[in-house]
């Protein structure tokens, strides 16, 4: 668990640190796609981390690497066809918007929809199994019982009758 | 029916103000303690909490600000709202499952609780209420204004009502805000947010359609038009460039986990499995009401520039502006109402979370017990926040006038600054340490607040909020990992290894 803790401190470092460059220096187009791509991986990297370190299985390493590819990709087209725009000052359209923009709105709300389908679909398998429901509700008879001891302790005559 | 736009408008906006009262009448017989006030008993539907949840997220904010925002600076603001599928997911993986069983385990009725179970340390419980009751002043002072303002433009059109002032149309609308939250307390709240959910996401679809009337070549004809004149404006990063939309992005997606007034709803649902219902709901319904956020701004962009009408006095008349000009009557007044939904059901679940804060959090912690007879406690104290949020409302009014899209941009980075390493990572990793937690709720204050107070502009548009989450977190983590972890109560314990 501490391992992804680091992981996370050192993405977020290196996040802040590109951002100072760029503040720094202007923000470039390679070092806005750093940028981003690195947001992106923390992003998908803490979806990953809620999940117990037991549950964290090689299939879900791939669907996880999977969504990283997906969202990386879509923000790489965005990039590249923004680029192009800047170059030629023509754009082609998709359902009304500059193909750029277009990837903007949908393509990052969508690519980002495999991450909604690993929590739907894998609710059983990742997030709360079967086990884990029978355990937590083991968890809740204990604190009521637990709860109810300390009210007999602290009060001797509520339960007399 | 042209010749009464403004009478249909009233129409909506009065039966939807009717609505409100009969459900808190209503709410008010099943609000029978202080749980039932706070947390509905911990026994709603997944429909009812995921429209809870969609209807808190928009915002006055999101039906004014946001098109403002389109029409003054492009898609730039549009990040905010692309973001949402991983700001839902994200919320939904790091919090909703965890508080939902800490919740059950430890009877918590606010995230307050939720925090002292977790770290078991007055400082951090004390830190957090007070962060909320803050942040709810200003955000719950922002959305008293806004409401006020939008009644005051639709009864001033009519003749009867015309020069009404500000300050009666604050008392009318807070005055029914504050009767169904009284009444009811959360479950009148919940429950408005259900229709008002509803209200919002058929009035996204139906704006888009609308607005794809407005020009012969649709949505693609205000696009070229505007990409013809500026052609940033219409690109994906807007007229304020790179940082401030990844910011955004950066802000808002991670941020949804941390806005105290959504992830409360996640102790309220029934069922823990009822959350893989919960989340798509919430984000399809989400989805379509911000429709409106990216058609309205649009369309009234290439409207002026194509000369069909005047530059907009401000850039929050953009929303108003389309609908009396190119929205049919009914559709006007069905928005309307749907902009009264939007800010009273933000509004409803601040005053909840604050009384929360108040009533219950403050004197558990700094005393060891909440206010006697809390019930009757939470409907005082919601009759007082709700009068001091007004008070602070009309003295913004008058002496701050800045635009209703910036304070709300402000308010959700507070939270997410404060919130999401304390509570989305908290909730997750065990060695989250409470000193950590205090130094991290301290850093994100200092900065937010800092650069607000100090006027400090950064360069190139990155956005205080940015630094503020990024500040937070990595103090969050640095310290956290610095110190010798400690030891959680055996329940907490066996809560975070599910």
């Amino acid at each position: 668990m501490d391992r992804i803790a680091v992981a996370l401190l050192v993405g977020f470092l290196v996040i802040a640190g590109v951002a100072g460059l760029i503040a720094g220096s202007g923000p470039s187009h390679l070092a806005v796609t750093v940028l981003h791509a690195i947001t992106l991986a923390v992003f998908v990297l803490l979806a990953a981390f809620s999940i117990p370190t037991h549950k964290r299985n090689a299939a879900l390493w791939t669907l996880i690497g999977a969504q990283y590819v997906l969202v990386l990709v879509n923000w790489l087209a965005l990039m590249a066809n923004y680029g192009e725009v800047a170059r030629t000052g023509a754009t082609g359209y998709v359902f009304g918007f500059p193909t750029a923009t277009f990837l903007m709105i949908a393509g990052t709300a969508f690519t980002a929809l495999p991450l909604v389908a690993i929590y739907v679909f894998g609710f059983r398998r990742f997030i709360f199994s079967h086990e884990d429901e029978a355990r937590f509700e083991a968890i809740v008879r204990d604190a009521r019982a637990s709860e109810a001891l300390q009210t007999d302790t602290l009060n001797p005559d509520s339960g007399a009758g | 029916m042209e010749a009464y736009r403004a009478e249909i408008t009233l129409a909506f906006v009065t039966v939807y103000m009717l609505m409100c009262v009969v459900v808190g009448v209503w709410a008010m017989r099943r609000t029978h303690s202080a749980g039932d006030f706070f947390v509905a008993g911990r026994g709603l539907g997944p429909m009812v909490i995921a429209f809870a949840i969609f209807s808190s997220t928009l915002s006055g904010f999101g039906f004014v600000g946001g098109p403002g925002l389109v029409y003054s600076s492009g898609m730039s603001s549009v990040w905010m709202i692309c973001v949402s599928t991983f700001g839902y997911a994200l919320g939904f993986f790091l919090v909703a499952k965890r508080i939902r069983m800490i919740a059950e385990v430890r009877e918590a009725v606010s995230l307050p609780d939720i925090v002292s179970a977790r770290y078991d340390s007055r400082t951090v419980t004390v830190l957090t209420a007070l962060t909320i009751v803050l942040g709810v002043m200003g955000y719950l002072a922002t959305q008293i204004l806004a409401m006020a303002v939008v009644l005051q433009s639709v009864l001033s059109a009519l003749p009867m009502f015309e020069g009404i002032g500000l300050v009666t149309c604050i008392a009318i609308s807070a005055s029914v805000l504050v009767f169904y939250c009284v009444t009811g307390g959360i479950i009148a709240s919940v429950y408005t947010d259900l229709f008002q959910g509803a209200i919002m996401a058929v009035s996204g679809v139906l704006i888009l359609v609308a607005a794809a009337q407005v020009f012969d070549g649709g949505i693609q004809e205000a696009s070229e038009i505007i990409f013809a004149d500026e052609p940033e404006a219409i690109m994906p990063f807007g007229t304020l460039g790179f940082m401030t939309c990844l910011g955004w992005f950066f802000v808002f997606g991670l941020g949804l986990a941390g806005q105290p007034h959504l992830i409360t709803k996640m102790m309220m649902n029934r069922k823990i499995s009822d959350n893989r219902t919960i989340l798509p709901l919430s984000l399809v319904a989400y989805a379509l009401a911000a429709l409106l956020w990216l058609s309205i701004g649009v369309v009234m962009k290439a409207v002026v520039i194509d000369g069909q009408i005047d530059p907009l006095a401000a850039s929050d008349l953009a929303a108003p502006s389309f609908l009396s000009l190119f929205a049919h009557p009914l559709l006007a007044g069905l928005v309307f109402a749907a902009l009264f939904a939007a800010i009273m059901s933000t509004s409803d679940a601040f005053l909840n979370i604050g009384v929360a804060a108040i009533v219950h959090d403050i004197p558990k912690a700094l005393r060891g017990r909440s206010l006697g007879n809390e019930l009757n406690a939470a409907r005082i104290w919601t009759v007082l926040l709700a009068l001091i949020a007004t008070g602070f409302a009309i003295f913004s009014f008058y002496v701050n006038d800045r635009l209703v899209a910036l304070l709300g941009a402000f308010g959700w980075s507070t939270f997410a600054a404060v919130i999401v390493p304390v509570v989305a990572i908290g909730l997750n990793w065990k060695r989250a340490h409470p000193v950590a937690a205090t130094a991290a709720i301290l850093v994100s204050l200092a900065i937010n607040f800092g650069f607000e107070f100090a006027a400090i502009s950064l360069p190139y548009g990155i956005v205080s909020g940015y630094i503020a989450v990024l500040g937070s977190l990595i103090t969050f983590l640095a310290v956290s990992l610095s110190l010798k972890p400690r030891r959680l109560a055996a329940d907490i314990d066996a809560v975070m290894d599910l």
